[in-house]
């Protein structure tokens, strides 16, 4: 039942990413891929890496961005569309804590 | 059997001389003609567990804090009581004020302690009311005359996790109510940095009648393992609601169905909550286990804090367990990433399985959240959220495959 074809990208909204600005990156990602019926951009619980926040993580490409700033949005948005992935800010948190999320998503939990 | 209250009821503060008339403040005079060293031995010897939920035995912290070089030194009664559902320490402050008044003199100069913070939820106007009138009927008796201890008042913000230790140390300090990472333990580093004493209201109400009885007198009360008896809260769901004050060991059944009379209209029992929304659920036949902590860890759960809950027959386990979900991942102070994610997770992941959404394999992974938490956090929540929704899954799986046929509630 995960995930149907469609690419997610989750942006967290809890409290440690929304103060760091969390609600604008989602706000502007989701103006990004508006037309793109192949992405949807969803708000997410708390991936539990709250000390790099902003996260967002891109499911079922597995790219985990970090400390992600608004100023990053453009490139983010460019690789997706390229296939590629901005290397500089991304799987930069623990694999345990990324393996696990990804197991939770594995199974529809988003 | 009753320690604590009179065995009488009543509806408002019990005043100093009602107090006296039923030995009150008979353990203070003691306390302040002994040796403290003899004051904490008997604590010690009386196996007297706290209240607050843990159930850690109050002699050994106080050892700790007498072995202590400093002496600057601070004793926190913990009246915030934000646990949902739960009576029994507002109940003491508002009707017994003396009872907890005592307790906490007796356990500053046996400990040497300079100054009490009383610290008592902010929406407890009756509580902070009685205990003020009774400070007032106390200055006037001569019973404090001489003493150098300190009294302070602090409000505890509604936050639930501003009843935990450390982070009611926070706020005493000025600070948002934030658990800070242990060790080091208060009775070590506490209020400012200097070994503090933490105490929940109903352990402190415990003390003045050990010391007055005597610890061996105290213990022929209750079972080996927690001597004494402990408050308990039976809520509106019952016939007879109120707090009723029980030896530890007495079975379960005989405070819903004798004293509490059972669930409103008759209604069975699917489940069982002992000790407030952070326990884990027992299946309603377990009624004769022993109100006990020890008997309801081989039983699965926890004594907790005595906020009994009955979850009825008609009701869906999936629906009680997610309304408790959201209150922890509401609670959740946010500091501790694991706890945020788990918190969280858990919400998301029962509102899928309420829809019908998602399969078996969505069940399997409350378990590898939970897990994946363990051990985790600098606080006791991010354990206490795990508790219920695990267990309800253990014993209720009925419910949870209802909804994810998409039967909806059973
Ligand atoms: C999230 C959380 C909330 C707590 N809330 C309370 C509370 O409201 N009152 C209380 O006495 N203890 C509360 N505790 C337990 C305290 O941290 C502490 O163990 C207790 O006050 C010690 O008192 P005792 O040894 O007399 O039981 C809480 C613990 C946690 C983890
Ligand atoms: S607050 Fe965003 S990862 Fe926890």
């Amino acid at each position: 039942m995960a995930t149907e074809e469609k690419t997610l990208i989750l942006v967290c909204q809890n409290s440690d990413c929304k103060l760091k600005g969390s609600e604008e990156i989602m706000v502007r990602l989701q103006e990004a891929f508006a037309d793109n019926e192949g992405i949807e951009v969803c708000p997410y619980m708390c991936f539990g890496t709250c000390e790099r926040a902003p996260n967002i993580v891109i499911y079922p490409q597995r790219q985990w961005y970090s400390d992600v700033d608004a100023s990053d949005l453009p490139e983010i948005v460019e690789a997706l569309q390229n296939g590629s992935r901005v290397e500089r800010i991304c799987d930069q948190v623990d694999e345990g804590a990324r393996d696990f999320i990804y197991t939770l998503l594995d199974v529809g939990i988003y | 059997m009753n320690l604590l209250l009179p065995t009488k009821k009543r509806n408002g503060r019990e005043g100093l001389q009602d107090y006296r008339n039923r030995k009150g403040y008979e353990g203070w005079r003691l306390a302040r003609d002994q040796e403290p060293g003899k004051t904490v031995q008997a604590i010690v010897d009386s196996g007297l567990r706290g209240r607050g939920g843990a159930a850690f035995p109050a002699g050994r912290k106080w050892q700790l804090l007498s072995q202590k070089a400093t002496k600057t030194r601070f004793l926190v009664v913990n009246g915030g009581e934000d646990e949902p559902g739960s009576f029994k320490d507002r109940y003491l402050m508002e009707h017994y004020p003396h009872l907890v008044l005592e307790g906490a003199f007796i356990a500053a100069f046996a400990l040497d302690v300079g100054q009490i913070f009383l610290y008592v939820n902010e929406s407890f106007d009756a509580s902070q009311r009685s205990l003020k009138e009774a400070l007032e009927e106390l200055a006037t008796s001569g019973l404090l005359d001489g003493l150098e201890i300190k009294l302070d008042f602090f409000s505890a913000p509604q936050d639930y996790v501003a009843g935990e230790d450390t982070a009611a140390l926070e706020v005493l300090e000025g600070k948002p109510p934030i658990p800070r990472k242990k060790p080091p333990y208060p009775v070590e580093s506490g209020y400012q940095g200097c070994p503090t004493v933490v105490h929940n209201v109903e352990t402190l109400a415990n003390v003045p009648l050990i010391v007055r009885e005597g610890p061996e007198s105290y213990r022929n009360i209750g079972t080996p393992d927690s001597p004494g008896t402990m408050l308990f809260y039976l809520n509106e769901e019952f016939e007879h609601p109120g707090v009723y004050e029980l030896p530890f060991g007495t079975p379960l059944r005989y405070l819903v169905e004798v004293l509490g009379g059972g669930l409103k209209g008759g209604k069975g029992i699917k489940a069982i909550l002992p000790g407030g929304p952070s326990t884990a659920f027992l299946p309603g036949e377990l009624l004769d286990v022993g109100l006990e902590p020890k008997a309801l860890v081989e039983a699965g759960s926890i004594l907790g804090c005595g906020n009994v809950r009955l979850i009825p027959e008609e009701a869906c386990m999936v629906e009680v367990t997610l309304e408790i979900a959201e209150f922890f991942a509401r609670e959740s102070c946010g500091k501790c990433p694991q706890c945020s994610m788990e918190t969280n997770a858990f919400v998301t992941i029962l509102k899928k399985i309420q829809a019908g959404e998602g399969d078996s394999a969505m069940l399997e992974q409350i378990e590898n959240v939970a897990n994946f938490s363990r051990g985790k956090g600098d606080c006791g929540l991010i354990h206490m959220a795990a508790a219920p929704v695990l267990s309800a899954v253990q014993h209720f799986p009925a419910d949870f495959e209802a909804h994810l046929e998409g039967r909806g509630c059973p």
